[in-house]
């Protein structure tokens, strides 16, 4: 496959056979050998054929195989002649991450941060067969739940209605059709309302480590030695089963409209065809349940830390910075050759990047850039950025989401067994709790890519703009 | 009934298994075996409680990844695991099934890897040369 360089973080996958456009990678000289080793180069091709897309199919640097479309992939198609495909979404419908401020630093967690930890671990449910017990409710108020999003999980007490204004799409993906969730799709978000999820799932507490952009952080209201608060998870098994319920259908209708598909995992529908519409329904009710499912869960991380640390909420002062989809498709208004038009942008493991003065940045990151959180693996660090006007450009306001699996799960297995990990990660000053032994195995620190490489190359791109680094302290996973 | 010896193949972010059997209906139940396996430690799921499970397809690639996802969703849904598999009958359209578990409990179950889906990728199942029936599937987790 040929890759031609165009600058040092910008490659180009030439226009070739059924590609209607140019693949761009954003990637460094040392990564491209390894992007080469999985098909997912390949398939940044393949999703350059499908009908109606736009300029060209990219991917960020934390690209990696998955299915149909690469992980790390972005690809905005014309609402007249375009599609929508479920792959390019991704099976846990918005799968994102929140970050949580407080007003504390380290000393004030003064030595309990085993306690702090082992708190959320019990309060935020994660992991095979786990609920909250206080989380019972009847297949109507899932659909209430689907239909409203964040706003509904504020509306029952969980949060404030301030928190609405960081969340991207204030929490709630316009036009859901919770008619269009299927009935097993509902029972499986039943029954997981309220759950972190396991894999690469996790809460963590953090403090940031190092600010590299003053202004911005300042926006932001964080600050060095500052503690912060990570939530990293999605739509549990609704989203899952809407996606898995939708591969059917968009199997057929890929048929019926005679799509030439290079991959049957890149299987689509016409945007405005009913398929379509009944899939961005459902997209839409289950990225609204993966929204309310954070907005719980950082009403139980407030409600923790005051009850481990013994301090008032205005003490410890949790407030959203922000939370982000990383598996979306969204309609958004771009610039594309001088002409702006509607685009329907679907970014699997990909995060929103809008820019300062955009009418979406919340009014108080106005002048800095949308907020972008970027998790690394457990061990190492995540990172804030902000999103750019070269990422609007570029991009259709588009960056990348973590850092990407370097290794297959058994070969972190095999890497990992007989050690302990959690003694390991206890060494280097972060506290471990997790349900599931082979997932943490699975998910060990060298499993992943160094996200600090990811972020340097959206960074030296000018498509995200780094302002701070987070240091874990205390990690929950299931 | 069919152990749950199987094969974990390579997959960069997601699980690979590979399960093979003597005739076409044990492959099925080797795979659901070795699938509830990746969740749990299956022999440590009593098959106390049984029920009917069928599923349709177009063909039988589909119809494993198809009865699979089915038994995914019953375990995500009620919280059950199962352990004990016996396909009553197998078209290239519909597979009938009595499946045996019990509710998951945290004291007796140890909680492995928490499966999304299972995916199409790659499905594939096959007879080979002497007769032994092969399955690949990859499992998102």
């Amino acid at each position: 496959m040929q890759f031609l360089r165009k600058d040092a973080f910008r490659w180009e996958i030439p226009r070739t056979g059924a590609m209607r456009v140019p693949g761009i990678v954003y990637a460094s000289e040392a990564m491209i050998e390894t992007i080469r080793e999985d098909q997912s180069p390949q398939q940044v091709a393949n999703v350059a054929t499908l009908p109606g897309i736009v300029k060209a199919s990219i991917a960020m640097p934390d690209m990696h195989w998955g299915y149909g479309f690469p992980i790390g992939g972005v690809a905005a198609f014309d609402p007249d002649n375009g599609v929508i495909s479920p792959g390019g979404v991704g099976y846990d419908i918005n799968c994102g991450v929140r970050l949580l401020r407080s007003s504390l630093r380290v000393h004030d967690i003064g030595g309990r941060m085993k306690d702090l930890v082992t708190a959320l671990f019990r309060n935020i449910p994660s992991g095979v067969g786990s609920a909250r017990k206080d989380v019972k409710l009847s297949r109507e108020e899932v659909r209430s739940v689907l239909d409203r999003g964040a706003a509904w999980a504020v509306k029952h007490g969980f949060g404030s209605e301030a928190d609405l204004d960081h969340i991207e799409a204030r929490g709630r993906i316009p036009d859901p059709d919770p008619d269009a969730v299927s009935d097993r799709a509902i029972e499986r978000g039943r029954a997981q309302l309220g759950t972190l999820g396991s894999g690469n799932h996790f809460g963590e507490v953090q403090r940031v480590a190092e600010i590299f952009d003053e202004t911005a952080a300042s926006a932001l209201h964080l600050f060095e030695g500052q503690i912060t608060i990570s939530l990293h998870s999605g739509s549990r098994g609704l989203g899952y089963q809407v996606c898995d319920d939708s591969l059917q259908l968009m199997l057929e209708a890929s048929r019926r409209y005679r799509i030439d598909l290079p991959d049957r995992q890149l299987c689509c529908a016409p945007l405005g065809s009913p398929e379509a519409i009944r899939y961005l329904g459902a997209m839409a009710a289950a990225a609204n349940f993966a929204f309310a499912n954070r907005q719980m869960m950082t009403h139980w991380v407030r409600q923790t830390f005051e009850q481990v640390l013994g301090l008032t909420p205005r003490e410890i002062g949790i407030q959203v910075v922000y939370d982000v989809c990383h598996n979306i498709a969204k309609f958004e208004m771009h610039t594309v050759d001088g002409r702006t038009r509607r685009l329907c942008v679907h970014r699997k493991g990909a995060t929103r990047a809008f820019p300062p003065g955009h009418p979406e940045t919340p009014e108080e990151y106005r002048e800095v850039g949308q907020p972008v959180l970027i998790p690394g693996d457990m061990g190492r660090y995540s990172y804030v950025l902000v999103g750019t006007a070269g990422a609007f450009e570029e991009t259709f306001g588009s960056t990348c989401h973590g850092a990407g699996r370097r290794m297959s799960r058994s070969a972190a297995a095999r890497s990992a067994r007989g050690r302990s990990i959690v003694r390991e990660l206890e060494d280097r000053g972060i506290i471990v709790r997790s349900e599931g032994r082979a997932t943490l195995l699975e998910e060990i620190p060298e499993a992943y890519k160094d996200v600090a490489d990811v972020v340097d190359v959206v960074h030296g791109a000018g498509i995200a703009r780094k302002v701070a680094k987070l240091i874990p302290l205390g990690v929950i996973k299931g | 009934m069919p152990s749950a010896r199987y094969r974990v193949f390579d997959h960069t972010a997601d699980l690979g298994l590979e399960v093979a059997a003597p005739t076409l209906p044990e492959l099925f139940e080797t795979a659901a075996r070795a699938l509830f396996d990746q969740i749990t430690d299956v022999d440590a799921v009593r098959p106390v409680e049984s029920r009917d499970v069928s599923v349709e397809a177009s063909g039988t690639e589909e119809l494993l990844v198809r009865w699979l996802s089915e038994l995914i969703y019953l375990h995500d849904a009620e919280g059950v695991l199962f352990s004990r598999f016996e396909v009553r009958s197998l078209t290239t359209t519909r597979v009938t099934t009595q499946v045996a578990g019990e509710p998951f409990d945290p004291a007796t179950h140890p909680v492995k890897t928490e499966v999304k889906a299972v995916t199409y990728h790659q499905v594939s199942v096959e007879e080979q040369p002497d007769g032994t029936h092969v399955a690949r599937f990859v499992v998102d987790v």
